[in-house]
């Protein structure tokens, strides 16, 4: 893999060392799993009493306490779970836009993601989009020896998506790391990413200049994906129109987002590799400090 | 044809030219920027300017326009001027304004000729002309014109009412403003005193030898109860003149005809006498060719009696100052709300009336008896007849910082005058009364008399009531008087806004002035008396000088930077529609 690549990697296991993965409750399945679950389970290890409520398991009831007191009782045992994380990163050209930091960005919050996951117990696979989804050659293990990671691809993870759909695990918690610049209708493709998923996060890595266009002037345009281009006059009614524009895709992400229960977050590249604070991800409770 | 006054400015602003193509082919060029997509970007509107190579070339409208607002300013900057006319010929002409241009021969004054024969000079060739009074003292009339209607308003404002005429510092100030580039032309009703030898002079005389008899002295004040009225008639003639003189000293009153016979070359004085009055006097002789001396008017002069206040503690002092005070003949008043003038030896007061002004005695108590020598400010009114020596002044070493020093001994100040807001004035003397000799000696009624006397002078009203033609007078006004109406002897009458300060204005007609305000009014008569311009023996009529050699020409030009200014200004105008436009289609 190329040696920039793994420098950012490598610095985003190093950030991802501070932070532990927040599993929503439903990606915790399985009767065996390597890590204690928070509700009542069915481990052989005892964890507390408390009064029945409707809807418990009727097996977990204490029968000698509700003999002794009259009153049911529930014991708990502790619940044991497996609960895993995909991580999917957009592998089209334009997550690695020169002049920006959206490569560096993608690629140390794939690994910070996977990092946090290791620190939670939670198993991961990476994924990347590109002539469909495919597995990142060693994804599941350390980043050092990933393989198969590069931003050549001139779709978009739609387009993947529809080549070759991935086998992700059920109930897993799934992450897509894209700027989500392509021309689709975002609830369509969210019912097929989200599809027997415990939840969704769409981080959404923008660069400075995506949001704020700093050009002026006469200018000509390249698509860095589709190698088309296109030539206007920049001026501050054109920088408004492109902020409207882009406001408007937004929202129609967030929008198809609520709709299908994801969980939208954006996160400037060029802000975030400064200090790898990431508060946008610990507002929505992905991540929490160890 | 257009000349340009500054070309080599014009050629260095044409360097903006080119950096306007430069910075208007940097601004076309398109600047290559990858983006993450297209797909925002695809509402917005593509450029006209710019694309292809070829689209490149196309310069747009606005570039244009552009570089016509450079042009114009680089052409309005290089001032353009447009020759329209044939070459004229720059002329400054000089005119007597001494009061001898208005003698009659012939039922036409010198000026009327005079007039006639520019009128005439102007027909006859191209003249770019310029117009010099030369009164008292010479006075531009306006700028260099080639329009007859504009020369004809010039010479309408000749009145010829100046005493005298000084005719070399005129032609001075010519050759000052036309740096011996202009012809020059002097008017005037006599000949010069030397030959001419400047080629671009030339000396055009318009008077008449003639005899005149007027008026050249006159003087009117009180004597008790009675007015005298006294009288120079001057006969500038090689004969014997037998005359009547016309007498009335009250303007309702018959006028008195008497016969008056003056001999050649003689000056006759005659002396009148009423009982005091107010009436305007007037007299004046049989019409002859010179009108503006042949009649007088005196009015008579006014009474300025003082206010005077001794608020003196000191006994041997307030004595002294009351003795000095009878002695300039001036009346000691007890009314202490209106005074003019009051002595005090107070440290501070009296200040009220704004109006009134304050001699104060201050003596400390170091004081030292100083026998000079004394430093007087001989410019300064109140040391006008003052002989300091022999004195002994009595004096405190104490510093006064404020006003203006007037006697000193050393750097002690004895006397010091001191200007304070509006019309109020103060004297302090640093004067220990009782180790001072000044009280005794001459200087003591002197100097209380002129400071009386300087008071006088500022009371309201003219220093003098019957003046000659052509002076400069100065009306002192009481405080908190906003405007006064000036009425003129030939009717006009105007009014002037004050403001609290005395104003001046300049006798330009004989006869009586008339100042009032609220309910007062003032006379001012004022009378041709000169026996240089009386005399009208020199005059001459001549024309001198030759302007054949002289080649001098001048062209006339119209000025065409203001054209290019608005032309720029239109075509910034529809810059800005343009961009506007342009702007709203964007947006």
């Amino acid at each position: 893999m190329d040696k920039k690549y793994c420098q950012f990697l490598s610095n985003g296991e190093s950030k991802g060392a501070r932070y532990s993965l927040n599993m929503p409750q439903k990606a915790f399945s399985g009767g065996i799993g390597i890590r204690n679950g928070n509700h009542p389970g069915s481990s052989l290890e005892f964890k507390d009493f408390r009064d029945y409520q409707p809807g418990d398991d009727l097996r977990q009831i204490d029968w000698s306490a509700y003999a002794r007191s009259n009153k049911l009782i529930i014991k708990m045992f502790q619940d044991e779970v497996s609960p895993h994380l995909d991580v999917v990163i957009d592998g089209s050209c334009s997550m690695s836009l020169e002049n920006t930091k959206k490569l560096e960005c993608s690629l140390g919050l794939l690994s910070l993601l996977t990092t946090s996951a290791e620190n939670a117990k939670c198993t991961y696979k990476t994924w990347i989009a590109s002539d469909g989804i495919k597995p990142v050659i060693n994804g599941s293990l350390r980043q050092d020896i990933w393989e198969g990671i590069d931003f050549q691809y001139t779709g978009n993870p739609e387009e993947s998506l529809e080549k070759m759909p991935p086998k992700w695990r059920s109930n897993g918690m799934r992450i897509l790391i894209s700027d989500l610049l392509w021309m689709s209708d975002p609830y369509q493709f969210l019912c097929r990413f989200s599809e027997n998923a415990a939840a969704v996060i769409i981080i959404q890595v923008m660069a400075r200049t995506d949001i704020q266009p700093f050009i002026h002037g006469n200018t000509r345009l390249f698509d860095c994906e589709e190698g088309t281009d296109m030539e206007i006059f920049i001026d501050d009614s054109a920088k408004q129109l492109y902020k409207d524009t882009l406001a408007r895709h937004q929202e129609n992400w967030i929008y198809a987002c609520r709709k299908t229960g994801a969980i939208h977050a954006m996160i400037i590249a060029e802000e975030t590799v400064t200090n790898w604070h990431l508060p946008e991800l610990e507002q929505i409770e992905l991540l929490g400090a160890l | 044809m257009i000349s340009f006054t500054y070309p080599v400015i014009a050629l260095f602003s044409l360097i903006t030219i080119p950096a306007l193509f430069a910075v208007y082919l940097f601004r076309s060029k398109f600047q290559k920027v990858y983006v993450s997509s297209l797909m925002l970007w695809q509402n917005q509107k593509k450029t006209s300017k710019g694309g292809s190579k070829l689209r490149k070339i196309k310069t747009p409208l606005i570039f244009f326009i552009e570089l016509l607002i450079f042009i114009c300013i680089v052409l309005a900057v290089s001032r353009p001027l447009f020759r329209i006319r044939k070459q004229v010929k720059p002329l400054i002409i000089i005119l007597d304004d001494s009061v001898s241009m208005q003698a009659i021969k012939d039922n036409m004054t010198s000026q009327h000729l005079a007039i006639q024969a520019i009128l005439n000079e102007i027909d006859k060739d191209s003249y770019a002309a310029r117009f010099i009074l030369a009164g008292k003292e010479p006075q531009v009339l306006g700028p260099m014109t080639t329009k007859k209607q504009k020369i004809k308003q010039y010479l309408s404002s000749w009145k010829c009412n100046s005493p005298t005429s000084n005719i070399g510092k005129a032609i001075a100030l010519a050759h000052e403003l036309g740096k011996k580039n202009e012809l020059k032309l002097i008017i005037t009703d006599h000949l010069p005193e030397q030959t001419l030898k400047n080629s671009d002079l030339q000396w055009w005389a318009f008077g008449t030898k003639q005899s005149n008899i007027g008026f050249t002295a006159a003087k009117r004040f009180r004597t008790g109860t009675k007015d005298k009225y006294f009288f120079e008639i001057s006969n500038f003639s090689d004969k014997d003149i037998n005359t009547y003189i016309y007498i009335q000293k009250d303007p309702s009153s018959k006028p008195q005809k008497r016969q008056l016979k003056i001999k050649s070359n003689q000056k006759k004085h005659l002396t009148l006498e009423s009982p005091v009055n107010q009436n305007i006097f007037h007299t004046w002789l049989e019409k002859d060719s010179f009108l503006v001396d042949n009649e007088i008017f005196l009015v008579p002069e006014e009474l300025k009696k003082l206010c005077i206040l001794n608020d003196i503690k000191h006994p041997k002092l307030r004595e002294s100052v009351k003795r000095a005070v009878k002695a300039a003949k001036s009346d000691l008043t007890n009314n202490k709300d209106l005074y003019d003038i009051v002595f005090t030896d107070k440290i501070i007061g009296h200040t009220k009336s704004p109006s009134s002004w304050v001699v104060r005695f201050l003596s400390g108590n170091k004081t030292k008896g100083y026998i000079g020598p004394f430093v007087t400010d001989t410019s300064h009114p109140l040391t006008e007849g003052l002989l300091m020596e022999s004195v002994i002044w009595g004096a405190s070493n104490k510093t006064i910082t404020s006003g203006l020093p007037v006697i000193t001994a050393g750097n002690i100040l004895l006397l010091i005058d001191v200007h304070s807001y509006g019309k109020r004035r103060e004297f302090i003397l640093n004067l220990d009364f009782d180790k001072s000799t000044l009280q005794n000696s001459i200087n003591w009624p002197i100097l209380i008399w002129n400071m009386l006397d300087l008071r006088k002078k500022h009371l309201p009203g003219f220093l003098n009531n019957n003046v000659n033609l052509a002076t400069d007078v100065t009306f002192k006004l009481p405080k908190s008087i906003k405007e006064v109406k000036i009425t003129e002897p030939v009717g006009s009458i105007s009014t002037i806004k004050t403001n609290d300060a005395d104003f001046n204005f300049n006798t330009k007609y004989t006869g009586i002035y008339k100042i009032s305000y609220n309910d007062k009014t003032f006379l001012l008569a004022s009378n041709f008396l000169s026996n240089m311009e009386s005399d009208l023996r020199g005059l001459e009529t001549n024309r001198l000088g030759n302007w054949s050699d002289a080649k001098i020409i001048k062209q006339d030009y119209i000025d065409l930077t203001w054209l290019f200014i608005l032309i720029s200004l239109g075509l910034l105008s529809v810059h800005i529609l343009l961009l506007s436009s342009k702007k709203r289609d964007r947006s």
